[in-house]
């Protein structure tokens, strides 16, 4: 079998299809994805915490600020609201920003989700309703990768839409637990399950990204 | 020179064992001061865990969208506190190994005294010298050494109230005897031989509960 060939070595790795390229690549963009997805987490919380420890501070004052004016007099009892606060509102558009970045991966999230389907339907295509078929990596047949985007996808749609009532919420809420609860809901991403890691992770190992 | 040869053994005993202390008790003040990052750590998520449980959150407009984020935020918490438990659990030992080691160190440098209580006598036992303290008197030290380290601060034996849900506590079925007293030692025994007067007291038990502020940490 040994072919003599001077001075060419053929590649080890076998030529990979289109549809396992694909496939690679999403699993590249899933692990690239949620990695920005923390950072621009971890960055939301810094500023989602500000808001709340000036909120605090600044619903203190005012309350203050209305017992001592209702001891002086009544006639500024109409004129009194929450000052508004241009430090304030540049903490918000800063969330803003963030929750901006945040539904941009996720849409992205979506797609790798639509172009993987793309690929089963592809292999649908081919291969109809033969029951055997090439596996384009190690273990996995290909739906499964579908299965594994939507899981994914589905906790980062609706850990969005958690994240996006935290930022409209948390400037107006008036409650501290309240406040104290959506922090650490934006922490701790509670629709982000603990076994997405592990989806993540073997998606990774099954295309070959992680060396076994 | 009969007195020599059991007084050299001692005092090498003695020697050999104060560096070793002297390693341990560095070990033992650095893993101190790892604890009260990870005490405030956890803290503040009891902080949150507690906020969560004041609320009703179907009685917030806005988080009636999501019936069952009560319920995942508290498992995340809980997951998030048991990380730190875990690390408590880590620092908790190195003091265990700790407090074993010099305990063990110190047995043995009082096992030689008694191999050798008798051929010494009471005179050399109590006699010091300008550049030695007595034999007496070092393992009297040692003895308050040891004993320091047994009555130390143990944590409470119950979990704090707030965390007590978490599944997987069980496998740290109680900790509290840790820090007490090491009955694996030997016996305490009438002191006659002792020129020193040493009880093995068993280490009083205090301690250490994770206190909730509920003001102050936002």
């Amino acid at each position: 079998m040994e072919a003599k060939t001077l001075g060419s070595t053929t590649p080890k790795k076998p030529v990979l299809s289109v549809s396992a390229r694909k496939i690679k690549d999403n699993a590249a963009d899933w692990h690239n994805l949620i990695l920005k997805w923390e950072s621009l987490n971890d960055g939301g919380f810094a500023t989602a915490n500000n808001i709340a420890n000036m909120k605090i501070s600044l619903l203190s004052k005012d309350k203050i600020e209305l017992e001592t004016s209702s001891l002086v007099s009544d006639e500024n009892a109409g004129k009194i609201c929450p000052e508004y606060n241009r430090e304030l509102e540049m903490l918000c558009e800063e969330l803003q920003v963030t929750l901006d970045s945040l539904t941009k991966i996720q849409m992205k999230m979506e797609k790798l989700s639509s172009t993987t389907k793309g690929v089963c339907e592809l292999e649908n295509y081919h291969y109809g309703e033969e029951r055997k078929r090439p596996l384009l990596f190690h273990t996995w047949p290909t739906a499964r990768f579908y299965e594994v985007s939507c899981q994914l996808s589905n906790m980062y749609r609706r850990e969005l839409r958690l994240k996006r009532t935290i930022v409209e919420e948390l400037a107006h809420c008036t409650d501290r637990d309240l406040t104290l609860s959506y922090l650490s809901m934006w922490l701790h991403q509670p629709y982000l399950e603990s076994h997405s890691r592990l989806l993540l992770e073997s998606m990774l190992l099954e295309t070959g990204h992680r060396a076994l | 020179m009969t007195q020599d040869g059991p007084l050299f053994a001692v005092q090498e005993a003695l020697r050999k064992c104060f560096p070793v202390v002297e390693e341990q008790q560095g070990l033992w003040q650095s893993t101190l001061r790892d604890c009260p990052p990870l005490l405030t750590s956890l803290s503040n998520l009891a902080e949150q865990l507690q906020a969560a449980q004041n609320l009703r959150f179907e009685d917030v407009p806005s988080l009636r969208a999501f019936p069952d984020l009560k319920e995942r935020l508290k498992r995340k918490q809980l997951a998030a506190g048991d990380i730190v438990l875990d690390k408590l659990w880590e620092r908790l030992d190195a003091l265990l190994k700790v407090r074993d080691v010099v305990s063990s160190h110190v047995e043995r440098v009082l096992q030689i005294y008694e191999q050798h209580a008798d051929a010494l006598g009471v005179d050399a036992v109590l006699q010091a010298s300008a550049t030695s303290p007595s034999v007496a008197e070092m393992l009297e030290w040692l003895q308050d050494i040891e004993r320091h380290y047994r009555n130390s601060k143990v944590p409470e034996e119950e979990v704090p109230p707030v965390l007590d849900r978490v599944g997987r506590l069980g496998k740290h079925p109680s900790f509290a005897h840790s820090l007490g007293p090491n009955f694996r030692r030997r016996t305490p025994r009438p002191c006659t031989r002792y020129p020193i007067e040493c009880f093995f007291l068993p280490g009083r038990v205090k301690k250490l509960c994770v206190s909730l502020e509920t003001r102050g940490h936002s």
